[in-house]
């Protein structure tokens, strides 16, 4: 994974893996995709260069994908509590977890 | 190895063994009179005093949360680590380090101004909230504290939270005790004030509650009563009453107001007894409710409603019956000025018929009062138009007699609309008849007509006597007459102004003056421009049975 | 539904029979719990205990300055920071660094996402400890730890059964189940039993061992079922959450027992996912130990 610094990064590439600041702080998660957002936030933290995710290759099998995007967040929900959503508590921390999703409240 | 080693090794694990126990017996005894202690300040000091002993400290800060939530403010402080600091203010946590044990609800022992001193944070976790922060002032560097002694610190101030925490409650619940108090007090102010009587008493009839009234009117002497079978408190006719009454409700859940005369000091009251169930939040009964309302003062307001009633069904009756007699009077006057008469004959037939009009007239005006007092003034509303009725009253003749110049100004915007024409013209007559009489010195007279607000605005102006604003108030009222010298040479019923009125808000308007003594007055009529007959007058043209 | 059995000990040592050369923890560990068991041990002695090592020392130094502790003013010295976060807090930063260091030493077979992985056991700590929290309890960083390591079995089998963990990691993937079923079909053991026995191996305290050992059977952890519960759930919260992965897609079955002991209501799972998600994002501090 090559290591670029952060005036190559540009929106639309991927991270391979997260980028913490100075004080440990998680700024992106692993495999996010960069938006203009996000490197506002890198460059104000004076984060020097980011691991970007080259071939734009998958996340290895089995991991969920690191979604930024809320459709695939909640659909990977979804399947994840498909065989349990008989038990009302599941239900309720189903219901609970795409809530925030919806509300764009992110980890 | 030295063979010394094992033996020491025992030495130092029995002496470490010691010391923890002395030191857990020590933070047991001092927790026992922490938790003994009932006021904040003997906690606070029973802990100090265990710090002191433990670090050699007794300076403690007791920090708890402004009345808004927000931020921790100094609540007390204890033992003076001052004097150590001689001139030096003493320390106070910064503000974030307050939040931070807020927030993490962890104690911990931070720096002070050097590395010899240091500050135990403890918080006070209320019902999952930070309510307070405890801090102990630890005059040496924490760390060579022993493990044990900063766990015993920590164990002690945390027991001295809890109990800090439980003072306040009870502080808190004295508060609720007096605010109880005040409240039931000021309950009793209120039962007292009510001019009504009021008894609560519970299924058995023991009074729950009785204010002053109640007591008075039932002839109780004292209010020292609550807890008492009522029954016996009572004697006679009242005592019956009140019995028939209780049980009534019990039975039926309520009971017809009635009437109880009750005897106080030799005098009869009439009381009116009503009464309802007491029940609970859970809307089962627990007892009865009595109020007494005092009727001396309603009778005496009936008997006065009854006479005026007398007084108007008499004034009605007479002047109907007088009307009959009248209009015969004046048929036979007609007929016999028919007939050949000497001119003196004649002159004294006129003045018979003159003055049979002023009776007749009296009469109608007494017949309209009547009506209008009692209500059944019916109007007669048809479309008509405001300005021909003032230019037809301004043409009678009667108007013209004297030496007065009678103007008009009519706006021409204002529109047909319902009114009783004769009711109407009455008014204007009686108002221009009016300013021409008060106005003995002759003048201008105008009436003007105009739209003001979707309202129709009649206003008679004149340049005479004026009324004085004594009189004004009472100047609608039947029979009223302004005193004085001139007054009393001009004619008139009384009456004339009272049925202006009348017929005015029986169109839903209004009659007003504005009139200086000396200069003149001018009366405004303003009724509401009515196209349509009001709702409630509508009636079915058919009856669905015709 | 696989109901998560004990394997028998025999089944088990013949797994972990095969194990060889497992990473030890640092010496470092048993000296701080020797001092810590005699009372009238002061912070210095065990501040010195730590600087000995300056790479552990500046690791310490990283976590109580980081915003997982928030505390407002900068900690210099590890003295300070164990009279500010306490004696015990320390000691569990010193093991779960220690941790990281020693499993980061061992090879990953392929398939299996290791940051995913770390991730997923980071936010399992931080969702335990918000419970623990809630719950009452003082000693939050033991839950921390119990959460961290909850999957460490999952590792061990990884680097040193790989080729029976590339069949499990294969069935997760064709069978789409979850990581305990696979192991339990492949193996006749799981992670979590696996993970146990690494931390008494360790020699770790009972409580720690069983909540590992037992996260996935809070029932069957006998007098710790709490603390076995708390991990059991802060599991799920930080899957809920999608924090990582601990390698499959699918949520385990919730234990009913661990559920009726933490005695808390559906109800407050917004505010605990709220808290788990802040306190996961401060806590990926401890990421950097795992590269």
């Amino acid at each position: 994974m090559p290591l670029y610094p952060i005036d190559k990064v540009a929106p639309g590439m991927r991270t391979a893996t997260p980028v913490v600041d100075a004080g440990g702080m998680l700024l992106v998660r692993e495999g996010a995709e960069i938006t203009a957002e996000i490197l506002e936030r890198l460059r104000s933290r004076k984060i020097p260069a980011v691991d970007i995710l080259v071939g734009g290759g998958q996340p290895p099998s089995g991991t969920p994908l690191s979604v930024t995007d809320p459709d695939a967040a909640l659909a990977a929900l979804a399947h994840a509590f498909e065989s349990v959503n008989g038990n009302p508590v599941m239900k309720a921390l189903y219901e609970a977890a795409s809530e925030r999703i919806r509300a764009g409240r992110r980890p | 190895m030295d063979a010394s080693a094992p033996h020491e090794e025992t030495k130092a694990e029995a002496d470490a063994l010691r010391h923890a126990y002395e030191v857990s017996r020590f933070v047991q005894d001092r927790s026992r009179e922490i938790r003994g202690a009932r006021a904040s300040a003997d906690i606070v000091r029973s802990f100090a005093e265990a710090a002191r002993q433990l670090v050699g400290s007794g300076g403690t800060q007791f920090y708890v949360r402004d009345a808004g939530g927000g931020q921790m403010v100094l609540h007390k402080t204890t033992g003076d680590t001052t004097i150590r600091r001689l001139g030096a203010s003493p320390w106070r946590p910064p503000k974030e380090t307050l939040d931070w044990v807020a927030k993490e609800r962890r104690t911990t022992t931070v720096p002070g101004e050097n590395d010899r001193e240091w500050h135990t944070l403890v918080p006070l976790v209320v019902a999952g909230d930070v309510s307070g922060i405890l801090v102990l002032d630890v005059p040496q560097a924490a760390g060579e504290l022993a493990q044990q002694t900063i766990e015993a610190l920590t164990f002690l101030a945390e027991e001295a939270a809890a109990a800090l925490i439980a003072a306040e409650e009870r502080a808190r619940l004295d508060d609720e005790v007096g605010r109880i108090d005040r409240e039931r007090s000021f309950l009793a102010n209120i039962l007292d004030s009510i001019t009504n009587g009021i008894l609560a008493v519970d299924l058995d009839g023991r009074i729950l509650q009785i204010n002053r009234n109640a007591a008075a009117m039932l002839d109780i002497p004292s209010l020292d009563v609550i807890g008492q079978d009522f029954e016996p408190l009572l004697t006679g006719d009242v005592r019956m009453e009140l019995r028939a009454i209780f049980d009534e409700t019990l039975q039926a859940g309520f009971a017809m107001e009635r009437l109880v005369t009750t005897h106080l000091g030799g005098a009869e009251f009439p009381i009116a007894v009503g009464s309802s169930l007491l029940r609970d939040d859970a809307l089962q009964a627990f007892g009865c409710i009595l109020v007494f309302r005092d009727m001396t003062a309603s009778r005496e307001m009936d008997r006065l409603r009854k006479l005026d009633q007398m007084k108007s069904d008499f004034v009605a009756n007479v002047s109907h019956e007088l009307r009959t007699p009248l209009t015969s009077i004046k048929a036979y006057c007609e007929a016999l000025a028919g007939m050949p008469r000497t001119p003196k004959e004649m002159e004294f037939l006129q003045v018979i018929e003159e003055e049979g009009d002023r009776l007749i007239e009296l009469i109608e005006d007494l017949l309209d009062v009547s009506r209008i007092q009692s209500g059944t003034l019916r109007l007669n509303l048809e479309l008509g138009n405001p300005g021909e009725l003032v230019a037809e009253v301004l043409a009678m003749p009667r108007l013209h007699a004297g030496k007065h110049r009678i103007t008009s100004n009519l706006s021409p915007d204002v529109p047909e609309m319902l009114f009783d024409w004769n009711r109407l013209k009455e008014v204007v007559l009686n108002l221009v008849s009016n300013a021409v009489k008060y106005s003995p010195e002759g003048g201008d007279i105008s009436v003007s007509l105009s739209v003001a607000e979707r309202n129709l605005r009649i206003a008679v102006e004149d340049h005479g006597i004026g009324i004085d604003p004594a009189d004004q108030a009472s100047l609608f009222q039947q029979f009223f007459r302004v005193d004085g010298s001139l007054a009393a040479k001009v004619s008139g019923t009384g009456l004339g102004l009272a049925i202006a009125k009348g017929i005015s808000e029986a169109h839903g308007g209004t009659v007003s003056l504005k009139s200086e003594p000396g200069k003149g007055s001018v009366f405004t009529v303003i009724m509401p421009i009515r196209k349509e007959p009001p709702k409630e007058e509508v009636k079915p043209e058919r009856s669905p049975f015709g | 539904m696989t109901i998560p059995s004990s394997p028998g000990p025999d089944r088990l040592r013949r797994v972990v029979d095969r194990i060889q050369g497992l990473p030890t923890l640092p010496a470092m560990l048993s000296s701080i719990n020797r001092l810590m068991v005699n009372p009238r041990t002061s912070a210095k002695e065990i501040a010195q205990l730590i600087s000995s090592d300056p790479a552990i020392t500046s690791k310490v130094l990283r976590v109580v300055n980081s915003s997982f502790y928030g505390f407002p003013n900068r900690i210099s010295t590890v003295t300070h920071a164990i009279v500010i976060l306490g004696f015990n807090t320390i000691r569990s930063i010193v093991l779960s660094t220690s941790i990281f260091d020693a499993l980061r030493k061992s090879q990953p077979a392929h398939g299996f996402d290791r940051a995913a992985f770390w991730r997923h056991s980071i936010g399992t700590g931080a969702c335990s400890r918000v419970l623990a929290r809630k719950l009452g309890y003082t000693a939050l960083e033991e839950f921390f730890i119990a959460g961290l390591l909850h999957d460490v079995g999952k590792i061990a089998l990884d680097s040193y059964l790989p080729e029976d963990f590339a069949k499990v990691v294969a069935k997760v993937k064709d069978s789409d189940c979850t990581m305990l079923v696979a192991e339990e079909a492949v193996l006749g053991v799981n992670h979590a039993d696996v993970g146990g026995w690494l931390l008494q191996k360790w020699s770790l305290s009972q409580g720690l061992v069983d909540a590992v050992a037992r996260h996935h059977s809070p029932a069957l952890a006998g007098e710790n079922l709490k603390p076995a519960a708390i991990v059991h759930v802060g599991d799920m919260l930080a899957r809920a959450l999608q924090i990582g992965s601990g390698g499959d897609r699918r949520m385990p079955v919730l234990s009913e027992e661990a559920w009726s002991a933490l005695g808390i209501g559906a109800d407050s799972f917004p505010a605990l996912l709220a808290e788990g998600s802040d306190e996961a994002e401060r806590a990926m501090v401890f990421l950097e130990f795992a590269r």
